[in-house]
């Protein structure tokens, strides 16, 4: 069994909200990001926390995430969340989620392979459009 | 350049696990010397040995320690001796070398090729060619232990009626055994009859001194002598000066408590109280000659000797102990703390973190072990708690003084005392190379948290 059954790796707004939330069902999350002040503001609330390189495969393997994790990629810049793709495929890994921030990258996203990706801006227009015309 | 090559390549296998490479060839030795010792050829007529006093006998010559369960003039006969003798040159030479070579590996694993950056002839002992260091160290040991056994040997012969035999045999032996620190006497009082004779103590104190402070600081001073560079490293700097702080240091307390008492210092003139002290304090650390009945010293001695022995010596050197340097780079952090640094600084250069954590650890599982291991002698002997101490730190600090327990505790406690030996001889040298090369780069971290503390 998989020492975690997700890791969410880019803890911005949606990253740290999503891994919070599913910490709170009792899931256990790890939560992966480069930057240490990022990572330090999250320490109260989540148990699994790591900085580190995420494009880095060794890194990864280091964190102990394996074929079995599920891996949400949460951050919007679009080089690191490739690379990070890449390396998580490389690595075996054979659920990968994400978020994308432009037409392009979901693009890259789905074309790596990427399961499920969501592109907050797209989808919340959508959602709201689709709440208008309910009125 | 073919011949280079082979070198390096052996040298390659042997430090790819130095810590096991240097505990094997320890252990080897001490059994080869066992097994030397057992037979009857080495034993005085009439006398046998059993596998636990030849283990003993064998653990502390090739550990440099001199703590021994029988008398060693009395119950070896010449052979025996010097099969000891030899164990002693084997475990002295092994030790500088090894560790010499472990401070060799630990340099050019953490530093930069130095003639790669400048181009230049490095200063640094790391960037020598292995094979020529060890010449030096065997070059450099034999003149030390020549020089003293000639002294020695012609006072033996001039003051103490011995025949010139005799008197070459036990200058050597007694030159060997204080160059490599191990503290084999060849007589049952250890040096008490020597005690204020000035040209016995000197020599011996002197070969003790030079064994003690380290290859790596002699390499440095002549050098340095020759001109070849300026600035002295930390490491030689702090190893030469704590050996005089704690040498001047020890000398003044042990002749301040011992002034007079009739069991030690008493009788003897006031020169020869001082060089009796000065004599002690350097020994503690940690030949194991002594010169007046430490059976008979005060409690308050007994601490102080306790202290200087866990100390011990330079690193890299025939001395015990935690080394000088552990203590001192202890002391500097607690210095820095204090003041509230933000780094620990030494000399105008900066400690690394993991240096300090290295130091904390040989030092805190030394203490551990030494407190477990008088544990067990309380438990298993009918000792009191100072005269078990004093044992346990002289093992651990492979420094051979005793107040006269050890060929009285038990089988278990002398096992306890071969084990201490053993570990104290090898634990922090090979601690400290096995911490220091480390090889696991850990790819992510994680986040701060602080811990209460005090």
């Amino acid at each position: 069994m998989a020492k975690y059954d997700i890791a969410v790796i880019g803890l911005g707004r949606f990253g740290s909200v999503l891994a919070l939330r599913l910490e709170r069902a009792g899931r256990r999350v790890l939560g992966v990001d480069i930057s240490e002040a990022v990572v330090d503001n999250l320490k109260e609330e989540m148990r699994h926390l790591a900085i580190a390189e995420a494009r880095d495969e060794e890194s990864l393997r280091q964190l102990e995430i394996t074929a079995d994790t599920l891996v949400v990629l949460g951050m919007t810049d679009v080089t690191a969340s490739l690379m990070a793709a890449t390396a998580l495929s490389e690595l075996g890994v054979r659920e990968v989620w994400a978020k994308a921030g432009s037409r392009q990258h979901y693009e890259a996203l789905r074309r790596m392979g990427v399961s499920r990706i969501i592109q907050p801006e797209r989808d919340a227009g959508l959602s709201m459009a689709a709440e208008l015309l309910h009125r | 350049m073919t011949q280079d090559v082979t070198n390096r390549h052996l040298l390659n296998r042997l430090v790819a696990n130095p810590s096991r490479t240097v505990m094997l060839g320890f252990a080897a030795v001490i059994a080869l010397g066992t097994g030397a010792l057992m037979t009857p050829l080495a034993a005085e007529p009439g006398e046998s040995t059993d596998l636990l006093t030849a283990l003993f006998t064998a653990t502390s010559a090739t550990c440099v320690t001199g703590l021994v369960t029988i008398d060693t003039a009395s119950h070896w006969s010449t052979f025996g001796e010097l099969v000891i003798l030899a164990m002693i040159q084997i475990g002295g030479l092994g030790v500088m070398s090894a560790a010499t070579l472990l401070v060799m590996v630990i340099g050019r694993r953490l530093t930069a090729p130095a003639n790669v950056l400048t181009g230049a002839e490095s200063r640094s002992i790391a960037h020598r060619n292995p094979g020529q260091v060890l010449v030096d160290v065997l070059k450099f040991t034999l003149l030390v232990e020549m020089v003293t056994a000639i002294v020695l040997s012609l006072r033996l012969r001039a003051s103490y009626h011995a025949d010139w035999g005799d008197a070459l045999y036990s200058g050597l032996f007694h030159a060997v055994s204080a160059f490599n620190n191990a503290g084999f006497g060849l007589h049952d009082d250890s040096a008490v009859s020597w005690v204020d004779d000035p040209w016995m103590c000197l020599p011996l104190m002197a070969s003790v001194m030079v064994g003690g402070l380290g290859f790596p600081v002699w390499w440095e001073m002549f050098r340095h002598w020759r001109h070849q560079f300026q600035r002295w490293t930390v490491h030689a700097t702090i190893t030469i000066w704590g050996s005089l702080v704690l040498w001047i240091g020890g000398t003044a307390l042990f002749a301040a408590f011992e002034w007079r008492n009739d069991g030690t210092l008493g009788p003897l003139s006031t020169g020869g109280k001082i060089l009796a002290s000065a004599f002690q304090s350097v020994t503690a650390r940690t030949a194991g000659f002594n010169s007046v009945d430490i059976d008979g010293v005060h409690q308050q001695t007994l601490l102080m000797l306790d202290a200087l022995m866990f100390i011990g010596g330079g690193s890299a050197g025939t001395a015990g102990g935690i080394k000088i340097g552990t203590f001192a780079l202890l002391g500097f952090v607690i210095w820095a703390e204090i003041r509230g640094e933000p780094t620990v600084r030494i000399f105008h250069r900066r400690l690394s973190p993991d240096n300090q954590r290295q130091a904390l650890t040989v030092a805190l599982l030394g203490v551990g072990l030494i407190v477990g291991a008088t544990g067990v002698l309380l438990t298993v002997s009918p000792f009191r708690l100072d005269a078990t101490l004093f044992e346990a730190i002289s093992a651990f600090g492979t420094v051979g003084m005793s107040t006269g327990i050890t060929p009285d505790l038990p089988p278990v406690g002398q096992l306890v005392l071969i084990a201490l030996m053993f570990l104290g001889r090898l634990g922090p040298i090979t601690l400290g190379a096995a911490l220091a090369l480390r090889n696991r780069p850990r790819r992510f971290e994680v986040p701060t948290e602080r811990l209460l503390v005090g």
